[in-house]
């Protein structure tokens, strides 16, 4: 790395965590009365650290992902869309769906008809990472993980809830359809620069969020991973669900995912042992016994 | 056991700009964003666990009796970043709770500010929307 890189590194990452702040939001509804621009100051800022820290490369050549990373700080563990704070969330944030145009999900009428059903307090007991079940996928990706690139797989470790996603490139024929699993059958692939997985043979027991939206056994999942430079990456996900939606969709972060190491407060990573006092349980299983009772 | 035999709660009326963050649950299927309460007590125990963290205090009703509230906080590594530390909530210490009461009408709530009496130390206790940053996923604090 070229004197004074890091330096710039730095500066890359903390204005990607800064764009994905509330005080963000606040600046972007000023720039207008400024006349400036924010999102192509930000880009330029980001091609700017992107030509002096080059990505780092295996020795076939191709983009090294190894890393610590973290998403940008949204509430995409609640809700995908455009929400306001109330149902779970930290507070309201913006739609990580960027296609369709509108951010919306295009639910056919009987899916969204059960995510407004999973949304009532009583239903909160069926959701599958409250009993610390692996969260599936995309879901899994709204987390931070740390990466090993090897030549011929890509090994995603989950920080939280610990799963473990091994994505092979060495051309093995996919899992039979019978077999089902939390976290999918993933298979990488290269497009140039960006790795591409693709992960189908999903048990479709998974919630996508705490906010009941829906992926089903049927989804096809092409997640592709971009770095920017040494120390950003940008990550989406086009979901491709015919037995829910009526297209497929694609989510994206409104900021690239960090690499860690860079901040303070980095110092060194806590293990997540779901189960160890997962008191909550009785809690939304009284909502839901209640609930069961009445309708009798 | 219900609320309201917990008459030392006093009902804030607090009405913050947005709901706290749920976590590995979702905050708002536990709990009552609506039903901000203030709790004093004294620490029975820290519980120091994943997915989240919870305080257990001592709070005594009108007629004496003493009635032990669950109070939920962040993962202990949201707790740990905060400032958190074991020798902060020594048993027996007097607390005041600022937290969210749960739906099902049982002593549980979850926990926005616990500030030691003694001290005056006030610990943010993970649920975010009281203007405090919110971290980001992942990190094990308020959104999991």
């Amino acid at each position: 790395m070229k004197k004074g890189a890091g330096t710039i590194v730095a500066t890359a990452a903390l204005v990607a965590v800064w764009l994905a702040s509330p005080a963000a939001q606040l600046a972007v509804e000023s720039q207008f009365a400024s006349g400036r621009n924010l999102a192509t100051e930000a880009a330029a800022a980001r091609k700017e650290a992107e030509q002096r820290t080059p990505i780092p490369r295996l020795a076939d050549g191709k983009p090294d992902f190894s890393g610590n990373w973290r998403p940008s700080g949204i509430g995409a563990t609640y809700i995908w869309e455009e929400h306001l704070g109330g149902f779970g969330t930290a507070s309201e944030g913006p739609t990580i769906i960027a296609d369709p145009p509108n951010g919306i999900l295009p639910y056919q009428p009987w899916a969204l008809a059960e995510r407004e059903r999973r949304r009532r307090p009583e239903s909160a007991y069926e959701e599958n990472v409250l009993k610390c079940t692996l969260p599936g996928m995309p879901r899994m990706m709204v987390y931070a993980f740390v990466i090993t690139h090897l030549p011929d797989k890509f090994v995603v470790f989950h920080q939280t809830h610990l799963a473990t996603r091994v994505v092979r490139f060495d051309g093995r024929p996919p899992l039979p359809g019978s077999i089902r699993l939390w976290m999918g059958d993933p298979r990488g692939r290269w497009e140039g620069d960006t790795l591409v997985v693709e992960t189908t043979n999903l048990n479709g027991e998974a919630w996508g969020n705490l906010g009941g939206d829906i992926i089903s056994d049927a989804a096809r999942i092409v997640e592709r991973f971009r770095m920017v430079n040494a120390s950003t990456m940008w990550w989406e996900a086009t979901i491709d669900d015919p037995k829910v939606y009526t297209r497929p969709w694609t989510m994206r972060f409104p900021a690239p995912h960090v690499k860690r190491g860079l901040l303070a407060e980095d110092e060194f990573d806590f293990e997540d042992s779901c189960h160890e006092g997962n008191v909550d349980v009785k809690h939304l299983k009284n909502l839901y016994d209640a609930a069961r009772a009445k309708a009798r | 056991m219900t609320v309201k035999m917990a008459a030392l709660i006093i009902v804030t009326g607090l009405l913050y700009a947005t709901a706290p963050a749920g976590a590995h649950h979702s905050f708002s299927a536990q709990y009552d964003a609506n039903k901000p309460v203030t709790l004093r007590g004294t620490i029975n125990r820290m519980l120091w666990s994943n997915p989240h963290g919870h305080l257990y205090i001592d709070v005594k009703t009108p007629d004496g009796k003493l009635v032990t509230w669950e109070l939920e906080t962040a993962a202990p590594a949201g707790l740990y970043r905060r400032g958190w530390r074991k020798e902060d909530l020594p048993v027996g210490a007097q607390v005041v709770v600022r937290a969210f009461l749960a739906r099902d009408g049982t002593a549980n709530a979850n926990a926005t500010t616990v500030t030691l009496v003694d001290t005056g130390k006030e610990l943010f206790a993970g649920s975010a929307g009281t203007g405090a940053p919110v971290e980001p996923p992942g990190e094990g604090a308020g959104a999991r």
